[in-house]
């Protein structure tokens, strides 16, 4: 290759089937709280990041103290679905290990913050005890797939998740140094049995990002990730999936090469074998023809674009030996969860709660895990950050519905709140260059008069905030969408619609609360004096202010 | 008489010392001179004539320097052809005191002028008794610190009541500062001399050479310019790193220490005064109204007329508790002590640190009935505010100092222990000593008790500080200290010590100190394959040569 590859490209060639130093990382390094430079890099790769604390750098630097570096780790967690004993164990961990806080994820898992180095061992080891694990939930692999989440939607909704897994096992990473690193300590696993094909010693040249859309819900946000697979249904029947390739969100501020792209559907596979294929191949393509040399354009969305969509299309059948059919007709009809009561098909109850930003209040974590003691539901990772108690059969509904007035746990929650997602960023990630998810219920807080002043306070706006362009909290596809600039101030992004089909584009720059709220008002102001019939806010905006 | 170099060095040693260390030198000269002509006239030391006396050694400890001077007094004896024994005062009835013909004793003092915890007995009942002792010869050796006011003071009360009993002075009392060594090679001599005469039957006490070591203390004036608490916010520990400087230039050497004159708190001090209703009071500042002993409080059992039942107690505690008898405050003062001194390793190195004392004070809280009391000194320094006259000392350690450049050390500094190796490593820093760096610390958590952990990784990085162990207690469910750290590096310790490193302890006296000397002995006895018997010989030999130095407290 005539240009010098990106850091990271050498780091994974050389790391041993991601074993580096991490074992010296941790079992030497003493001094610090973090991982060697490099092990920074592996360590995502077993599902963790290393953070530290930004509010405390400053003083603990006057103690003579070195940051506060603690590591999040997230779950793998295909389609987002644990037993009851599961949810216990993790209680029980987040409890002895790290900040106590559990975050749902907009990826349909849930992650730790705050464990420090010495503590990686025992909770990996926990976790692994309760069956679950973070192989690849971070890191240049595909990471957690997810799918629509509420099984009362669809009768075949179990055939549709059980997809999720398949995936996700096909695509793991076939070294054994997880369990080597964190599990088995010394037991040395026998190279030859990790040979891998797909990700070869080099893995792919970004993160990956694959969600399954079961109609008429696009809760995934199905065309923001690398890869996304409609089901299309047909009088309770599975007929195959339309595939879209080359979703992604994050950009670079002051890069204008970088942009949010929308998955484009290429086409439809009728079996599970084509359509596992596919998706395998999807990888192959972009592991070879994705750029390494420029981490900032090494997404597929670059990939496709580069090859063009047809282009990238010819390769790949060419590597899957068959050729797509066309796009099947469905429809998308809601984004948001269904907060409350609701049955499915064969009359089991499914109780969906409403999350703020995914972060789970101690009185909602008091009940999860009362409730999880008596074993009457599942829990479901919704990727609006809710969760949903789910599988709960007829006679336990009563017992559900007590333990909820029991700990007070339904308040009433306006519209918009309900429909707000925010990352995590400040204080932990290194990437935040303004307050998400502390700051995002404050200014909710201060958007909502605004709303009942105009008589929409049960209008289903979805607002949206990251701490900077990198979308984790999908402010793209957003109505009312905040990207963090800088401290305190934000791009304010208009125009995207309700259900995730249209990406929003920046309204004013570099905003401050004061001046978002005044645009606000003034927005939704002409909204209730100027729409449609039925029209959305986001449509409005789209028509009126941005043409 | 003198060669020119040995002149030109004498001169130079006058010239460059203070008084006191002309007095104190003055009676070196004397007592060495002394021993000397006890050896046959020169320092080829040649063996004594054997005499006819079984001195019987009795030593009270609380740190052990006592025992380790009566084991060499012993072994002395010995090599002499005396036969002597040593006992443990603890071990030893009162009752056979009167049948003894000659009693060396070496005894320490605790805190206030108390006996050590094993020699309080043996005093009571002594002091209690009738016995005679006209048949008794004996020489006391007090060991004690010479920056608290009632130096040596359990010394002095022994050596008057066996007086008092009728016993006889071989040797008047020799009092020794914490820097013992050559106060007690001359105690040797002088009473070697006093056998000779015993066994010549000539009963005049014999003049003593040896005098009463006062270290040249220089006070000096400066100002805390900075002050920080090193844990951070979460943590149980409250540690203070704290920078002082003088216009003057202090001079001390990595190993010393600093001492403070600290003062009670206004309130405490307004609040006895109240109520002994007296408006001048400022002169309690400086008396020691905190723990008063058993002995003090009986003292104000007297004066109260009341029956204070503590064993040991605060004055404004026993005030509020008791509503004595409202005597004037002069009556009260009259009978408190000076507050004693406190010292601390200093932390820094004159060198690296621009001339500044730097020191590692862990602000000292505990509990009495449910209340959270603070240690005087720690608070003291805790609560000064900062750009204020702060008057200090240096004092002297000349029996924890860093050895030649190039020889390695192992330093085990768990907590504000650290203090002193912080004042090392800056030190090898600075002057690029070759000699390898080996630190142990711990306390309790990594992320909120690591002191000066940057300062650590920073010499890490530049190869100051070759190895790292640490130790981090309540990050897991089984206790972890330092000594764990040592058993787990035993082949690598043991390679260290062969090698010629330096053993370097500081820290809490009990338990502390004395698991690590466990560790260290289980070591040197697994890796060397001995018995623990013989490794503990290794290390006391290691003492000896000064290459395992403590600082413990």
């Amino acid at each position: 290759m005539s240009e010098k590859l990106s850091a990271v490209e050498h780091i994974k060639t050389k790391s041993d089937g991601l074993r580096g130093t991490l074992k010296e990382s941790i079992d030497l390094d003493n001094h610090t709280g973090n991982v060697r430079p490099d092990d920074e890099t592996l360590v995502k790769f077993h599902g963790m990041y290393v953070q530290d604390d930004r509010d405390r750098r400053a003083e603990r630097a006057a103690k003579k103290l070195d940051k506060l570096y603690s590591f999040m780790i997230r779950l793998r967690i295909p389609g987002g679905v644990i037993s009851a004993q599961q949810w216990m164990a993790t209680h029980e961990i987040s409890e002895q290990f790290g900040t106590g806080t559990l975050k749902i994820t907009t990826r349909q898992t849930v992650q730790l913050h705050g464990l420090l180095k010495h503590q990686l061992r025992p909770t990996i080891q926990a976790f692994n005890t309760a069956k679950l694990d973070s192989i690849a939930a971070c890191g240049d692999v595909n990471r957690n797939v997810i799918v629509s989440s509420h099984p009362q939607i669809s009768a075949i909704h179990q055939q549709i998740y059980e997809y999720a897994d398949k995936i996700s096992t096909l695509l793991l990473p076939k070294t054994q140094s997880y369990y080597e690193v964190f599990i088995d300590g010394e037991k040395i696993y026998e190279r030859s049995s990790e040979a891998d094909p797909l990700y070869e010693d080099r893995y792919l040249p970004r993160k990956f990002k694959i969600a399954i859309a079961i109609p008429p819900s696009n809760d995934v946000d199905v065309f923001t990730n690398d890869i996304g697979l409609i089901a299309i249904i047909e009088n309770d029947v599975l007929k195959g999936f339309n595939i879209a390739i080359g979703g992604g969100l994050a950009t670079t501020h002051g890069n204008p090469n970088t942009y949010s792209r929308l998955g484009s559907i290429i086409g439809f596979t009728d079996t599970e074998e084509k359509t596992l294929n596919a998706v395998y191949e999807i990888l192959t393509v972009q592991r070879d023809f994705g750029n390494r040399v420029d981490r900032k354009l090494s997404r597929l969305k670059y990939t496709v674009d580069k090859l063009t969509v047809e282009g990238f299309k010819k390769e790949l059948e060419n590597r899957i030996g068959f050729k797509f059919e066309p796009e099947r007709k469905y429809t998308f009809t809601e984004r948001s969860d269904r907060f409350g009561w609701e049955q499915n098909h064969q009359g089991k109850w499914f109780y969906t709660l409403f999350i703020e930003h995914g972060v789970v209040k101690p009185e909602q974590k008091q009940f999860l895990y009362e409730l999880a003691q008596q074993d009457i539901s599942n829990f479901i990772f919704s990727g609006n950050q809710n969760l949903i108690l789910g599988e709960i059969e007829e006679s336990n509904k009563s017992k559900v519905e007590a333990l909820l007035v029991q700990h007070n746990i339904e308040k009433s929650v306006s519209a918009l709140r309900k429909n707000s997602m925010a990352c995590v960023a400040l204080p932990t990630c290194p990437l935040a260059l303004a307050e998400a998810q502390r700051y995002l219920p404050e200014l909710v807080t201060k958007i909502e008069p605004i709303l009942a002043k105009y008589e929409l306070s049960n209008d289903e706006i979805s607002i949206r905030m990251t701490g900077c362009p990198n979308g984790c909290g999908r402010p793209y596809v957003s109505e009312l969408g905040f990207v963090g600039t800088g401290p305190e101030q934000y791009n304010f992004m208009l125009g995207g619609d309700r259900l995730g089909m249209r990406l929003n584009t920046i309204y004013k720059e570099k905003q401050t609360e004061s001046q978002i709220l005044a645009e606000v008002d003034v927005l939704l102001g002409k909204y209730v004096n100027e729409k449609l019939e039925n029209e959305t806010f986001g449509d409005f905006t789209f028509r009126t202010i941005l043409n | 008489m003198l060669s020119e170099t040995k002149l030109s060095l004498l001169q130079q040693l006058a010239q460059n010392a203070s008084k006191e260390e002309i007095i104190w030198t003055k009676g070196y000269l004397t007592g060495f001179l002394d021993r000397v002509e006890l050896l046959g006239g020169t320092t080829e030391g040649n063996t004594l004539a054997p005499v006819a006396v079984k001195p019987l050694i009795i030593y009270g400890t609380e740190t052990g320097n006592s025992k380790k001077v009566a084991s060499n007094l012993l072994a002395t004896f010995k090599k002499n052809k005396i036969q002597a024994k040593a006992v443990d005062v603890f071990q030893y009835d009162v009752a056979k005191l009167e049948k003894e013909s000659l009693v060396l004793f070496v005894m320490s003092t605790q805190g206030e002028g108390e006996f050590p915890q094993n020699a309080i007995p043996f005093y009571e009942k002594l002091k209690a008794s009738n016995a005679n002792l006209s048949k008794v010869s004996f020489a006391v050796l007090g060991l004690g610190d010479s920056s608290y006011p009632l130096f040596s003071n359990a010394g002095i009360l022994l050596d008057e009541v066996l007086a008092e009993k009728g016993a006889k002075r071989l040797l008047p009392l020799v009092k020794a500062d914490v820097d013992f060594a050559e106060t007690v090679s001359i105690w040797e001599a002088d009473l070697q001399k006093a056998f000779q005469n015993l066994g010549s039957n000539v009963t005049n006490e014999v003049k003593p050479t040896s005098a009463t070591v006062s270290s040249g203390r220089k006070n000096y004036l400066g100002k805390i310019s900075h002050k920080v608490v090193l844990n951070d916010v979460g943590s149980n520990k409250e540690t203070y790193h704290i920078e002082i400087e003088s216009d003057e230039e202090i001079s001390y050497e990595p190993g010393d220490a600093l001492g403070v004159f600290p003062k009670n708190k206004e309130a405490e001090i307004q609040a006895i005064a109240t109520y002994f209703k007296e408006e001048n009071y400022s002169i309690l500042a400086d008396k020691n109204i905190r723990g008063l002993s058993k002995k003090s409080l009986e003292i104000f059992s007297k004066l109260f007329e009341i029956e204070i039942i503590e064993e040991k107690a605060n004055l404004l505690d026993i005030i509020q508790k008791y509503q004595p008898k409202k005597v004037k405050l002069e009556e009260v003062i009259a009978l408190l002590l000076p507050i004693s001194p406190r010292l601390y390793s200093i932390s820094s190195s004159s060198e690296a640190h621009d001339g500044q004392v730097h020191l590692t004070v862990s602000l000292n809280k505990f509990n009495v009935n449910d209340e959270v009391k603070s240690g005087l000194a720690s608070e003291f320094l805790a609560d000064f505010p900062l750009e204020e006259p702060l008057e200090f000392y240096i004092h002297k350690n000349q029996k924890f100092r860093l050895p030649k450049e190039e020889t390695d050390i192992i330093m085990i500094g768990p907590g504000t222990g650290i203090a002193p190796f912080r004042s090392f490593l800056a030190e090898r820093d600075v002057t690029g000593a070759e000699g390898k760096n080996w630190l142990f610390f711990d306390e309790q958590h990594f992320v909120l008790d690591f002191y000066y952990q940057t300062e650590i990784q920073e010499w890490l990085t530049t190869g100051v500080l070759t190895k790292l162990d640490t130790a981090f207690s309540r990050d897991q469910e089984r206790k972890i200290y330092v000594q764990d750290r040592i058993r787990e590096k035993a082949k690598e310790f043991n390679n260290w010590l062969e090698n010629g490193a330096s053993i370097y302890i500081c820290g809490q006296k009990n338990p502390m100190s004395q698991d690590v000397e466990n560790a260290i002995v289980e070591v040197i006895s697994k890796e060397r394959n001995i018995s623990n018997e013989q490794a503990k010989q290794v290390l006391s030999a290691l003492e000896n040569q000064g290459k395992y130095q403590k600082d413990v407290y």
